[in-house]
């Protein structure tokens, strides 16, 4: 029984959970909110030499309220990138996001606990590669003149332009995300089936329930509340469709479909230091990414009655 | 207890272990790839030649990676930043995350709503390297540490965790008098060791792979990590500058150096996982706290 | 449960007590090595006066390769013949401009900053730098001797001095193609001179070896191809202006044949996703015929890597082609700034900079550390032809180059050649390369352009822009009829004031 009322006997009580707040709290204030103050870099014309520091320069920096978004929005470019994001983002959430849910349940199933660790050990490498490296091998497999084209073409079809083609590109970002990431994403829902309580398997099996039906009934509700809030959260993300991958794999030829917001703002920014232009293009998508996030908790509530707060 | 194993859960097994398979398959390959560019001869892995075993075995990469005075220091270094700052990290994580896993914590809401703000919405470097600079942090160890003090991400993975356990056994240790702070740690932790694994796992993998941070706090030469120093080299192996050591780079190609500081860089990691991985294997009853 | 958490929280304290002694003892070096300014101010005037303490120096500089900066055999003999302790301090290798800003803005403080010309022109307007007129003519006569009035012209602010000029070593011809000279012996085809016979090598390649790509490259441009339509200079001077050579109609002549290339399967068709290891690859194991060629990569492996994979390969170098009038032109490499070391205002120790960087330039100095001891580490013939002892002279001067702040302009061009001839293969094909010097060589209209405000600010983006814009024309994803529309965007992204500044300065030289 929690003494809900508020007054002294909640206090006296729980006083140390406050106090266990102290650290993270205080560091997030310190670490996190103080820099935000940069933000107000977005509606200045920033210069870093303006004064004798940083903060000097942000506070005599001219303002010119919202010039840097209309100059962001103003780029003819601007909607067809934003565009290209969105439906980026979209199509990995679909494909990909299910995925490492499915892995950790196919592993979790396995009984031999040699075979468990050797797959999981293996399956979470790629995620230490770096997508310069991931690159090189997919162009060699996957180029125009790789071994995937030449078997092609040997069985009388014609070569597929994985990175050329802007219809296919898209798909080859999506797939090659999900090759790396899956591993390293499925850890999470991992460990989430290892909290579940095995009397209820142990139940249900006697209760001769089937493989399938136990992990519709028991793994999968168990891990609910982890599956809720990381879409939740994956919903945040949604203006970052994969900077540092596309950057890495694209190509002029494939702009039309895989330039996103982030690659756009920095070859517009390339060797400008306009911190105030990549602020604002950054403010915008924290903003929009809050407003999912708190929206895909919303829906989460909702469905689930599982929720962040 | 009796664990039949019927054909429908015969054939499950057999379709897991035929994906699962095939999905190692799909994932070691590459890697297979990966580590025998970094043992072939250059002029294999210039021409790309490479498949999944060595051509021209040779040693040169790793020896070029490994033997500089840097390496060691470099190394060093991320290996202090990593233990220490994974434990300071889980310390600072989980003292933030029980309070929060309370329903009826008062100011929850308020609270969880900073959490999750701050991790949506960032400042930029500028401020960010302002900051340091006013800790005195700039070109300190520390400075590597306390950008990862508190992922808000790690903390919320915790906290669902944590609220996902039976009430019963904490309630009935509040009944006996016991405080929050021995109820977490004497009862609520030990039930929690498979997030606990994993996010010890997923801290200490983002102080290793730390690449921005050390990039912009660090000069001097003796604090780099290693990822600063792997980074380098792979740099400088692609940098065709006219006065470039012309021997160095008859034997380098960058994409051997590449692969070599990747399984350099990887190697540890993957030594520590399979301790954490206990952890994550289901089946094994922790205790006897659970049900 | 309490006997496992236990030693957890006490190991948990004892971490965090290490690293708060680390972390204190991290501040305390960290404040020792940088000078407050209100320090700097009341030492610059001691110092001045004080010529017998020589202080410890700062030097910043950008990344340098597989070098121990503080500890090379070079920096060991710096220290000894200036007498000054430095302690260099290297930026990243990524992004360097970015840590550049950071750090000088939040205030730490170097004496000396070795940088590229864009970003001494950043710093240079931000007041960064100390003014050297009058320090350089009581001090830094080695210096005025060394480096000439021109090159300290193209770095004059105001007409006063804040830099000293390193200019790139020797202009030299850099570039050329490589073509697999075994099949054109196999298919008798010539060496192409013009356009016509490159298609023609190309197409010939194509048709009898259809598993070949006959010419692969990364990028759009190619100054041995863009020679037959006379398109050598970027940014050329046309009727007596500084213009773009992209707006000039031969450009798009170029563009539409390097579209029929890539229509007829005679270009890579992923030449656009194609790194420079990926052309490498592409053409020592077998797979391309053709590809953009230099001379250090002669000498970094690429004849011997071909000879591995493909037993009969041989290498022939394809010269700028010709146009139909015989003429054929390529801008040498060089003609252009290296770098520029300044002095930061905020610095205490500027004529003890100023005398370190003199002292490297004195006659009795300035050769023993760039290429160390005659007959020991090198060997000169002839007055000028400097050659190398190796393996020592790597040893000893390989990354002597670090180490300079300017290099006297008389002799450096000749002794730099001994850094070429460090391996013979390299020494050859530079060699090779440029003994038609004379014949393909064409001065850049903005020989010696310093670096302008406009192209700071655009350059980059701008470059990047035509890069892809091109890459697009040659795909076939832009239809080369909009090449008008192109040139609009291209002066509204700031190419109009690039060019602008450039003929302005351009006049102002050739008055």
């Amino acid at each position: 029984m929690h003494t809900k009322s508020g007054g002294k006997e909640y206090w006296k009580r729980y006083y140390s959970l406050y106090l266990m707040l102290i650290p993270g709290l205080s560091y997030v204030v310190i670490y996190k909110f103080l820099p935000l103050v940069g933000l107000t870099m977005a509606f200045q014309d920033y210069q870093i030499f303006l004064g004798d520091n940083i903060l000097e320069s942000m506070m005599l920096s001219p303002f010119v309220g919202l010039d840097n978004f209309k100059r962001l929005f103003a780029y003819g470019e601007f909607a067809h990138v934003f565009s290209n994001t969105i439906i980026i983002s979209l199509m990995k959430l679909f494909i990909l996001f299910p995925i490492p849910i499915i892995l950790a349940v196919l592993i979790s199933e396995v009984p031999s606990i040699h075979y468990k660790r050797t797959l999981q050990t293996v399956v979470y490498l790629p995620h230490f590669l770096s997508w310069v490296v991931v690159f090189g091998i997919l162009s060699t497999l996957f180029g125009s003149y790789g071994a995937v084209n030449e078997l092609l073409t040997k069985i009388g079809w014609k070569p597929i332009g994985f990175f050329s083609d802007p219809q296919v590109f898209r798909w080859t970002l999506v797939f090659s995300d999900g090759w790396k990431e899956m591993g390293w994403g499925s850890i999470i829902y991992l460990s989430a089936i290892t909290g579940i309580n095995s009397e209820l398997y142990e139940a249900a099996t006697i209760d001769g329930a089937q493989k399938m039906q136990q992990i519709w009934n028991i793994t999968l509700p168990g891990i609910l509340p982890t599956i809720a809030m990381m879409l939740a959260l994956r919903m945040g993300g949604i203006l970052n469709a994969g900077f540092e991958q596309i950057l890495v794999m694209y190509n002029p030829g494939v702009y039309s479909t895989a330039d996103i917001i982030d690659t756009f703002v920095y070859r517009v920014g390339l060797g400008k230091m306009d911190y105030s232009f990549g602020t604002a293009a950054g403010l915008f998508n924290s903003v929009i990414g809050f407003i999912m996030v708190i929206g895909g908790n919303y829906l989460s509530k909702r469905v689930t009655e599982h929720s962040i707060w | 207890m009796l664990k039949r194993k019927t054909k429908a859960d015969r054939i499950f097994l057999a379709l897991n272990y035929m994906i699962l398979t095939l999905t190692g398959l799909l994932t070691i390959i590459p890697i297979l790839h990966i580590l025998a560019v970094s043992l072939s001869d250059s002029r294999a892995v210039m021409a790309n030649t490479v498949s999944i075993f060595p051509k021209g075995f040779q040693l040169e990469y790793y020896k070029y990676v490994l033997s500089k005075h840097d390496f060691y220091t470099s190394y060093r270094n991320t290996i202090l930043i990593t233990v220490f700052g994974t434990a300071l990290s889980m310390l600072f994580t989980v003292l933030a995350a029980y309070p929060l896993s309370k329903p009826w914590l008062r100011g929850r809401k308020f609270l969880l709503m900073l959490f999750v703000f701050s991790m949506i919405f960032y400042g930029g470097i500028v401020p960010s390297y302002m900051l340091m600079k006013v800790l005195g942090l700039i070109d300190s160890l520390w400075a590597l540490i306390v950008p990862f003090l508190l992922a808000q991400f790690n903390m919320l993975v915790i906290k669902s965790y944590m609220e996902g356990l039976p009430v019963s056994i904490e309630e009935s240790a509040e009944m006996d008098g016991a405080g929050p702070t021995r109820i977490l740690f004497s009862i609520v932790l030990p039930m929690c060791l498979p997030v606990l694994a994993s996010m010890t796992l997923f801290y200490a993998v983002g102080y290793w792979n730390n690449y921005f941070h050390a990039r912009m706090f660090i000069s001097s030469p003796e604090k780099r990590t290693l990822q600063l120093y792997l980074n380098d080299l792979i740099i400088s192996a692609t940098q065709l500058q006219n006065d470039m050591t012309v021997e160095d780079f008859l034997n380098l190609s960058p994409g051997g150096v590449r692969a070599a500081t990747i399984f350099a860089a990887t190697l540890p990691i993957l030594l520590f996982y399979p301790y954490l991985q206990k952890y994550f294997v289901t089946g094994i009853t922790i205790g006897s706290v659970k049900g | 449960m309490m006997k496992t958490i236990k030693p957890i929280i006490c190991f948990l304290l004892v971490a965090f007590l290490l690293i708060s002694i680390t972390a204190c003892s991290g501040e305390q070096s960290q404040n020792a090595e940088t000078p407050s300014p209100e320090t700097s101010a009341q030492t610059k005037d001691e110092n001045s006066q004080n010529t017998e303490d020589k202080p410890k120096l700062k030097v910043l500089t950008w990344y340098s390769a597989n070098v121990d900066i503080n500890n090379d055999p070079t920096y060991h003999d710096v220290v000894e013949r200036t007498g000054y302790e430095v302690e260099y301090f290297m930026l990243p290798a990524d992004n360097p401009g970015e840590k550049l800003n950071l750090e000088i803005s939040g205030g730490t403080v170097y004496d000396i900053l070795k940088l590229s010309p864009t970003d001494f022109s950043r710093l240079l307007s931000q007041g960064v730098y100390a003014q050297l007129d009058e320090v350089l003519a009581s001090r830094g006569q080695n210096i005025l001797n060394a480096i000439s009035q021109e090159s300290f012209d193209t770095i004059r602010k105001d007409g006063k001095v804040y830099g000293i000029p390193q200019i790139t070593e020797r202009p030299n011809i850099g570039a050329c193609l490589a073509i697999r000279q075994d099949i054109l012996d196999e298919l008798s085809l010539p060496i192409p001179t013009n356009l016509d016979e490159f298609y023609h090598v190309l197409k010939t390649i194509k048709q009898k070896k259809p598993d070949m790509i006959p010419y692969t490259t990364d990028n759009p441009f190619n100054p041995i191809i863009q020679s037959a339509f006379g398109l050598y200079d970027g940014y050329p001077e046309i009727d007596g202006e500084i213009t773009w050579n992209g707006k000039l109609p031969q450009m798009r002549e170029y563009l539409a044949f390097m579209k029929k290339l890539y229509d007829e399967d005679l270009l890579d068709k992923d030449f656009a996703m194609n790194k420079s290891d990926t052309v490498l690859a592409k053409f020592t194991s077998g797979k391309a015929a053709v590809m953009p060629y230099s001379w250090y990569q002669a000498g970094a492996g690429t004849p011997d890597a071909l000879k591995e994979n493909v037993p009969q390969g041989k290498i022939s170098l394809v010269f700028p082609l010709e146009d139909e009038n015989g003429k054929a032109g390529i801008v040498p490499a060089g003609f252009s700034l290296n770098n520029v070391s300044g002095v930061m205002k905020k610095s205490p120790n500027l004529e003890h900079a100023i005398s370190f960087m003199d002292a490297k330039l004195a006659p009795e100095n300035f050769t023993f550390l760039t290429l160390g001891e005659e007959g020991v580490t090198f060997t000169v013939e002839e007055g000028n032809k400097y050659r190398p002892i190796m393996p020592i002279f790597t040893e000893k001067r390989g990354n002597a180059y670090v180490y300079l702040n300017g290099f006297d302009e008389k002799i450096y061009p000749d002794m730099w050649l001994a850094r070429i001839w460090r391996d013979p293969n390299l020494g050859e094909a530079f060699e090779m390369l440029n003994s038609q010097y004379d014949k393909y060589a064409v001065k850049p209209a903005l020989a010696y352009l310093p670096p302008l405000p406009a192209d700071g600010k655009y350059g980059q983006s701008l470059n990047a822009f035509v890069e892809d814009t091109f890459t697009q024309y040659i795909m076939g994803v832009k239809p080369l009829e909009d090449y008008d529309d192109f040139l609009n965007q291209w002066d509204n992204q700031g190419g109009l004031e690039i060019i602008k500044e450039r003929d302005e300065w351009y006049q102002a030289q050739n008055k």
